[in-house]
């Protein structure tokens, strides 16, 4: 199955947290960027790293939920949880190889991007153009770590 | 609403902390953000405490819209006593900690007392620790950040750090958050230090109430809107304050080897058109913001200085570290930069005093002897690097700058040419071509600084508030166009609002969005009084610390020496000129002749009964 995801130009994002901002305010109706399904982490010397869910073709979260609570959204593709079903356990988010499962800062659920119905809104929102919605072949694989190490080596940066 | 709803205060003498709430009426005369810890200030410290001992506090401050969406509004400010001027200080700096701390649930945090042993300061929502920093102490401020953040193993703290600089009171030592944001001025890092807390690191997992949401979100449309149309921001938003560069030592306003010149050869090398040609690879911004002035830069190749990475150049750096040392190599300058993050030193101040040192080397004031055989002349970068270290660990002639240029230039001479207003070396606008700016500088409520007022564009040609030109080099006029800036920053600080979107969000737009988060009232008039109220409030403190008339003063070089070259060639300030522009200040402002407001100005801002 193809599927598309938010794909991020980890070198644009300028770290301003526009897309938290926005992710918070529709799922969540407030500015709330700990109940953001995307979430951008700091790594030294000043690189941003994007983190959201690719949407993975073969997502090891889903099978490792004891409660089958992931499910695949038939319109988008996008692999989304019902908070019903879901016991805060956090097995998905140690079997993501991203760590592009969060935690619901008040009931302490699973929480991630569902693609907004297929209008997502940071892609809409980021001044950047760092992110955009389009088919992606590729599983996640690295983890914010190995990819801020990855830019470093790129750019020549050495600690 | 709009508020988080509590203060936190931490006395580091007793390792006690407590948490009271924060009533939005109480902050409503002062604003909140700046005005609310200036009143904090003064109630919580007895006058004529040493800003470096144990009775003075540190305020981390943050406004009523902070951490909302409104555009460029991730900044907070840290209000303590100044170790450099003896006066009152307020440090603003941006970057991701002001809405953390608000998210945290804290409108303002004060730290009090003095720990026996290096600890750092640890929130995570209700959760405050005081721990032991023993390991970190001697860290730089980079290193520091860091091992904080792996040892609690999230990338997403924040933290506000010092390094050695802070640790070895340098009096213009900084407070460093996310790496390369500083709150640089007037030395909070001195005051952390002397505490001996090396950081204070903090995460918060809450959200900020507003009171009338649609409201709220039509004029935040509005914000961006205005924001994405409006045409002078797209310079910012390409080279940042950079932008400047070019302009400035063309306007003969771009300080030039300690002030001696205003027109600086190498300005081209500096400027952010040359940053983007050479060293930026990424932007960089504060919280919610899309204007997005920073950039990331890093120096690659085989440069002597490859592998250095810092967030800038910001135009006040190049002004000060580059020209006014006289050096135009842009790759020395953005060493020297991350040189001082890094140690902890506010580039602005080690400018002043590096350059002023270079003066007096080439007087004669300082020798070979004094520098250890160190060639400290104009355009040396290795002598600037070279004293940006001996300064932070106080090695050698660096234990005598570091104490900055006021009270370096009372031991050894050259007085007449150590550029600062009360002690705050002076920012990067030189004064000779537009002297209103002096007036800002001397009137300013921390000493040199161009962030209350920046009054260069009246004399440039721009209408007044009170719909005038003045005229460029004259003394007259200036008074109330500095005040109503003076006024309407004091208001603006106290939200706390960023001076590159204030020019394009408009006052009226940020009253209204005040009123849709809070609640409250304001219309304009009453905004602007509250910045009166607030500038008066900070006087009345200033004056209780021994603020004289005489201090609202400038440098001697701006009344004697003509600027050498570029179009204000030939000009100065003159003395005669200068106290005709305070005499008119003074009175604009209700003060008697001796800069004390007077009690009827007082009962108006509703002040009366502070005392000095």
């Amino acid at each position: 199955m193809t599927h598309r995801a938010i794909v991020v130009d980890q070198m644009k994002c300028n770290g301003c947290q526009i897309c938290e901002i926005h992710c918070s305010r529709i799922k969540e109706g407030k500015v709330w960027p700990e109940a953001s399904r995307i979430q951008i982490f700091p790594f030294f010397p000043g690189l941003d790293i994007v983190v959201v869910c690719q949407q993975c073709e073969n997502p090891s979260c889903v099978d490792v939920c004891p409660t089958d609570a992931f499910f695949r959204d038939e319109e988008t593709a996008a692999i989304s949880i019902d908070s019903e079903k879901c016991i805060g356990c956090g097995a998905c988010a140690e079997a993501c190889p991203l760590g592009a499962i969060f935690f619901h800062p008040e009931n302490g659920k699973a929480v991630k991007c569902d693609l907004c119905g297929g209008y997502p809104e940071c892609v809409k929102r980021c001044p950047e153009n760092a992110l955009e919605y389009r088919m992606t072949p590729f599983d996640a694989t690295a983890n914010p770590s190995e990819i801020a190490q990855n830019m470093k080596k790129k750019l020549v940066i050495v600690e | 609403m709009g508020f988080a709803g509590k203060k936190l205060c931490i006395d580091l003498g007793n390792e006690k902390s407590t948490i009271t709430p924060l009533s939005p009426d109480d902050a409503r005369p002062l604003i909140g953000g700046k005005g609310y810890a200036a009143e904090m200030l003064l109630e919580n410290t007895k006058p004529g405490i040493d800003p470096l001992g144990a009775e003075n506090v540190i305020i981390l401050a943050t406004g009523p819209i902070t951490a909302t969406r409104i555009p460029a509004t991730g900044r907070m400010c840290f209000v303590t006593k100044s170790p450099l001027t003896n006066t009152y200080n307020d440090s603003h700096v941006g970057g991701h900690f002001a809405s953390e701390m608000k998210h945290a649930g804290y409108d303002y945090i004060m730290i009090k007392g003095k720990s026996e042993t290096p600890v750092y300061i640890y929130i995570k929502d209700e959760d405050i620790q005081i721990r032991d920093a023993t390991s970190l102490w001697g860290k730089d401020s980079f290193a520091a950040e860091e091992a904080i953040k792996n040892l609690h193993n999230d990338r997403r703290i924040r933290v506000a750090s010092i390094g050695p600089a802070g640790e070895n009171s340098v009096r213009f030592a900084c407070v460093n958050i996310d790496l390369y944001r500083q709150a640089a001025r007037g030395g909070v890092g001195a005051v952390m230090g002397s505490k001996n807390l090396k950081a204070i690191a903090i995460k918060g997992s809450g959200f900020i109430e507003i009171h009338d949401v649609d409201t709220f979100d039509k004029y935040v449309k509005e914000c961006y809107k205005a924001i994405e149309e409006d045409e002078g921001l797209y310079t910012m938003k390409r080279w940042g304050t950079g932008r400047s560069v070019i302009w400035s030592s063309y306007t003969s306003l771009y300080p030039t080897r300690n002030y001696q010149s205003s027109t600086f050869e190498g300005a081209e090398k500096l400027a952010g058109e040359e940053m983007e040609r050479k060293i930026w690879i990424k932007r960089k911004a504060c919280f919610g913001c899309p204007i997005h002035c920073g950039h990331l830069a890093v120096i690659r190749g085989d440069s002597k200085y490859a592998g250095a990475v810092v967030e800038g150049l910001e135009y006040e750096t190049t002004a000060l570290l580059g020209a006014n040392c006289g050096v135009d190599n842009l790759e020395a300058v953005t060493y020297a930069n991350m040189l001082c993050d890094k140690l902890g030193l506010d580039t602005l101040s080690a400018g002043g005093t590096i350059a002023w040192a270079m003066e007096c080397y080439e007087k004669g004031l300082i020798t070979d002897k004094e520098t250890d055989g160190l060639k400290l002349e104009f355009g040396n970068e290795e002598a600037l690097i070279e004293m940006i270290r001996a300064i932070a660990y106080r090695k050698g002639l660096g234990d005598m700058l570091a104490e900055g240029t006021r009270r370096a230039s009372e031991k050894i001479g050259g007085r007449e040419f150590a550029m600062h207003v009360k002690g705050l070396e002076l920012p990067g606008w030189a004064i000779r071509a537009a002297p209103s700016m002096g007036l800002a500088y001397a009137t300013a409520d921390r000493g040199g600084c161009h962030q209350r007022a920046w009054p260069i564009s009246f004399d440039l040609g721009s209408e007044t508030p009170d719909g005038k030109i003045v005229e460029r080099f004259a003394p007259h006029g200036k008074a109330y166009p500095t005040k109503y800036q003076q006024d309407i920053t004091a208001s603006l600080y106290s939200l706390i609002a960023c001076d590159f979107a204030t020019g394009t969000i408009g006052v009226d737009r940020y009253i209204a969005l005040l009123n849709a988060a809070t609640g409250w009232d304001y219309d304009r008039e009453e905004f602007m009084k509250t910045g009166e109220r607030i500038w008066n409030l900070i006087r009345i403190y200033n004056i209780r610390e021994g603020l004289r008339k005489e201090d609202d003063s400038l440098p001697d070089r701006i009344h004697t020496d003509p600027l050498p070259e570029g179009p204000a060639k030939g000009r100065k300030l003159s003395s005669e000129d200068f106290g005709i522009m305070l005499r008119e200040y003074y009175e604009v402002r209700g003060w008697d002749e001796n800069g004390v407001p007077r009690a009827e100005t007082l009962q108006r801002l509703g002040l009366a009964g502070k005392s000095f």
